[in-house]
């Protein structure tokens, strides 16, 4: 069975402007080892989703199953326990001010009742993991942002979990601070087989890591699949949204829209040039986000052709084995 | 009267004023430390909201601050007499002290615990630390810094209540600028029993200040 298992969750929230439906019938399952990105926009109740998790917001309705055990069903002192193995990092890192780096990765284990020899000892490995040794004895204010969530990773992973949560953990971070918190989230789970569980409203945080990715919208899933199918062919509304390039482009007459999904192909291959010349069409580039991942391509592209060519291009795709879909 | 006796004088006042205040500073942290970790785990924002304990505590320390302290000074006697034996003398002051800054005191540790960023207490919850815990661990060496500047404020403020017990035999300095200056029109020794007052004030707020520099690692 899967290592976390949500079934037919729903959470409300009783306020004084009446009842907030923030989770309505989600169902969804994480296996060991995915690293799995829950995207939406802000409102649509993704941390929510997380708390559920792990217990720090309690569902309304429906079942969380951590480990195959039903979290509901769990004492509150079983519940604090099964908690040490679901780490979690935060958008605003959440250190304790008053500590040095070394002494908050030491935390959870002091809660866990380990000796403070072993404790330390642990503590220092992990800011190795993280690339942080020098900075044991500094307090989060002498850190920068990137370091500080390297802390917060090192100290949520202190306990061995099996899963690591991480609730936006990458939205206060500059793009390429967040490349490389993203990485060590990679590494992690490669080296360490911990599984990872990311909220964000950032496809590119999806793209870059994530294997399976779940689209949150209003509340509800509306997309779920690996990212590789979802970010080739996105179905719903919302979806469509955060892949898409922002504000929809504008079809001219006798002009046909084409998105094309790179995944897969060899980067090395020019495809619209030979598209041009195979073709014979004159090729209008209207969005285009690529890059070359070890050697094929990746990202994707809209196109413009003229009507009239439409048979052709569609045949030259089809023959290169280009992912492609016509937007009206 | 000479400069010697004078200054005997002075000396014992100020030792009894430091006594007063010290003693029913600790003994105010006693009751007032507590309470106001209740009052901010209870709260419906805290780690454990319970309404009627909040709202009881919350009531009884409203009340006892709402009375002026010269009226609970002396309202209290039948108190102080039954717990000190006496209703004179500074030892017999810290009772009407400790009643009024203890709730005084809860206040102010509720707002400093209540600073405590909520985010760092879901940290710490997520990593399945009790409500014991968070208290132990968390809220208060978080809060620390802003305690310290707390109890500053409530060590000077106590200082002050005790001056007033000199109106009712209550020794300190304070009995001595009511006996001397006000009653016997000595306003020289009046002045000089400010000054010192003045000076003891300086001295605890600066002491204040510098721990918290120390302790706090926020700001460095």
């Amino acid at each position: 069975m899967s290592l976390v298992s949500i079934k037919n969750l729903s959470k409300t929230f009783h306020t004084a402007n009446g009842d907030v439906n923030a989770l309505r019938n989600i169902d969804l399952n994480i296996e060991e080892g995915d690293i799995f990105g829950i995207i939406g926009l802000s409102g649509a109740g993704k941390s929510t989703l997380v708390r559920c998790i792990n217990f720090l917001e309690i569902p309304t309705d429906g079942t969380v199953y951590f480990e195959d055990k039903d979290l509901k069903e769990l004492s509150h002192k079983e519940l604090l326990k099964a908690r040490q193995s679901m780490g979690m990092i935060f958008q605003g890192f959440n250190l304790l001010e008053q500590r040095t780096a070394i002494k908050n990765i030491c935390f959870p284990l002091e809660i866990a009742g380990v000796a403070r020899a072993d404790a330390e000892k642990r503590a220092r490995e992990l800011l190795e993991i993280v690339g942080l040794s020098d900075r044991e004895r500094s307090y989060p204010s002498q850190l920068s942002g990137g370091q500080k969530q390297r802390v917060a990773i090192a100290r949520a992973l202190a306990t061995n979990p099996k899963v690591l949560l991480c609730d936006e953990a990458t939205s206060a971070l500059d793009p390429n601070t967040t490349r490389s918190i993203l990485s060590l989230l990679k590494e992690i789970n490669e080296k360490m087989g911990v599984t990872v569980i990311i909220i964000t409203h950032e496809m590119r945080v999806i793209e870059q890591i994530c294997n399976k990715v779940a689209v949150i919208d209003k509340s509800r899933i509306v997309e779920e699949g690996s990212v590789r199918e979802i970010f080739a062919n996105p179905q719903s509304d919302m979806a469509r949204q955060l892949i898409l390039p922002k504000g929809a482009i504008k079809s001219i007459d006798d002009f046909v829209t084409i998105r094309l999904v790179f995944d897969g192909l060899s980067s090395y291959q020019p495809v619209i040039a030979n598209l041009v010349m195979e073709c014979n069409v004159p090729v209008n580039i209207m969005y285009a986000d690529t890059k070359d991942v070890n050697g094929t391509a990746a990202g994707e592209m809209i196109i413009q052709v003229p009507e009239g060519s439409l048979d052709k291009v569609r045949g030259y795709l089809q023959r290169t084995g280009i992912k492609y879909k016509e937007e009206m | 009267m000479d400069i010697k006796m004078l200054a005997d004088l002075l000396i014992r006042g100020m030792g009894e004023t430091l006594y007063m205040t010290l003693g029913s500073t600790f003994l105010a942290y006693v009751i007032g430390l507590p309470m106001g970790i209740i009052l901010s785990v209870t709260d419906k924002n805290g780690i454990h909201p319970n309404a009627v304990v909040n709202t009881v505590l919350g009531v009884i320390v409203n009340i006892l601050r709402s009375i002026p302290f010269i009226i609970l000074l002396v309202a209290i006697i039948p108190v102080t007499r039954f717990i000190v034996g006496t209703s004179i003398g500074s030892t017999a002051t810290i009772v009407p002290l400790v009643a009024a800054a203890g709730p005084f005191v809860a206040r102010m540790v509720e707002s400093s615990i209540k600073e405590v960023d909520p985010g760092v207490i879901e940290a710490a919850q997520s990593m399945g630390a009790s409500n014991m815990n968070i208290i132990f661990k968390v809220l208060i060496p978080e809060a620390k810094p802003s305690l310290i500047v707390g109890s500053t404020i409530a060590v000077t403020t106590i200082l002050g209540y005790s001056t007033m017990a000199g109106f009712v035999g209550g020794g300190g300095l304070g009995s001595i600028a009511i006996n001397y200056g006000y009653y016997r029109y000595q306003t020289d020794i009046m002045m000089v029993t400010v000054v010192m007052l003045v000076i003891v004030v300086q001295l605890f707020q600066e002491i204040g200040m510098r721990i918290t520099r120390k302790t706090d690692k926020r700001i460095n």
